[in-house]
């Protein structure tokens, strides 16, 4: 039934050849072309990523550094005590209500991963203030979770 | 003994992709077995060897890309027919975006320049059904030459489509009288 309404009348008279040719050789090169442009589509999307990350690290960059600035600040407003060793609530209330929408990784890595080609540059006391989170056992993470 | 690269099946072939180190192999596997379906596919289509050319080729970055996650629920070629004629669509789409085109225009286009094409080798009654075929809209087109051509079951071009094969049945068969209707006239 189904193959009655397949070809009928004038239709069925043309054939179901079809009447297109290709270069001569094309199918013989066809898989050395597609798997060269896997390759340079590949190639493509990596480049792109990495551009998108430096844009992304950049802006992290000015995250890191309003976030660094509020840490180095914070104290000044405590006695000398507390000037000494703020509290992780307070790091973390101050991260809450400055700073929204903050990745973990692409902070640790904004901070931490001085090898990567960023915008990021850190003074020597921003240095100190990411030593001393290191020393305090004070972790990223955390403070990001908090938020 | 090991199995020879004729003997795999569409599945096993997926299953290797998926192998550790096999992915390549794999790939050229499925890529030796389907292009030249393929290409026929999008050729009726698009026409123009050049034009087919680049959409093959997408299609097959598409299917590397897209193999990993692809799930045994339909057949591998339909699979791969659904992405080429999704391929074949958009890059229709994005040629009448570039040239400002309305919807019929590609198609007048393509009609205008089939009997100068040094790849088209067909008699004048070839290029006439050729012409017929792309008096249809689309969907019709992709319909009759799955349905003519290729001879896929109903069942397949509606996994392809995503068109029912209620629809499919009515479609083809529309396809096929206006088919008819233009080549009787004169």
């Amino acid at each position: 039934m189904e193959m009655a309404d397949k070809t009928s009348g004038k239709l069925q008279q043309e054939g179901e050849e079809l009447p297109f040719s290709t270069p001569e050789g094309y199918f013989d090169m066809l898989n050395v072309k597609i798997n060269s442009r896997i390759r340079q589509t590949e190639a493509e999307e990596t480049r792109s990523r990495h551009s998108g990350r430096t844009v992304q690290l950049a802006w992290m960059s000015g995250i890191a550094a309003t976030l660094i600035g509020f840490i180095v600040v914070l104290p000044l407003f405590f006695d000398e005590k507390e000037q000494a060793l703020p509290a992780q609530e307070e790091i973390a209330e101050v991260l809450h209500q400055e700073i929204y929408d903050l990745d973990s990784y692409d902070l640790e890595f904004a901070l931490l991963d001085r090898e990567v080609d960023t915008d990021l540059e850190m003074t020597s006391y921003e240095d100190e203030v990411i030593q001393y989170l290191l020393e305090e056992d004070i972790e990223l993470e955390m403070i990001v979770n908090e938020l | 003994m090991g199995i020879s690269e004729k003997e795999y099946t569409d599945f096993d072939l997926v299953n290797l992709f998926n192998e550790p180190g096999k992915k390549e192999y794999a790939f050229n596997l499925i890529l030796e077995r389907y292009k030249e379906r393929i290409y026929w596919h999008l050729r009726k289509f698009l026409i123009h060897h050049d034009d087919t050319d680049d959409v093959l080729q997408e299609t097959f970055v598409k299917v590397w890309k897209g193999l990993e996650g692809f799930r045994a629920e339909s057949k591998l070629y339909t699979w791969l027919y659904r992405i080429a004629t999704n391929e074949a669509l958009s890059f229709l789409r994005s040629k009448r975006r570039r040239f400002l085109l309305p919807l019929v225009d590609v198609e007048q286009q393509l009609l205008e320049s089939l009997s100068s094409d040094p790849f088209f080798e067909g008699d004048a009654l070839q290029l006439k059904l050729q012409k017929a075929i792309l008096q249809l809209p689309e969907k019709q087109r992709l319909v009759f030459n799955m349905k003519y051509f290729d001879d896929l079951k109903y069942e397949e071009i509606s996994e392809v489509l995503g068109i029912t094969v209620g629809s499919l049945k009515a479609s083809y068969h529309h396809a096929v009288k206006k088919i008819e209707k233009y080549l009787t006239e004169d």
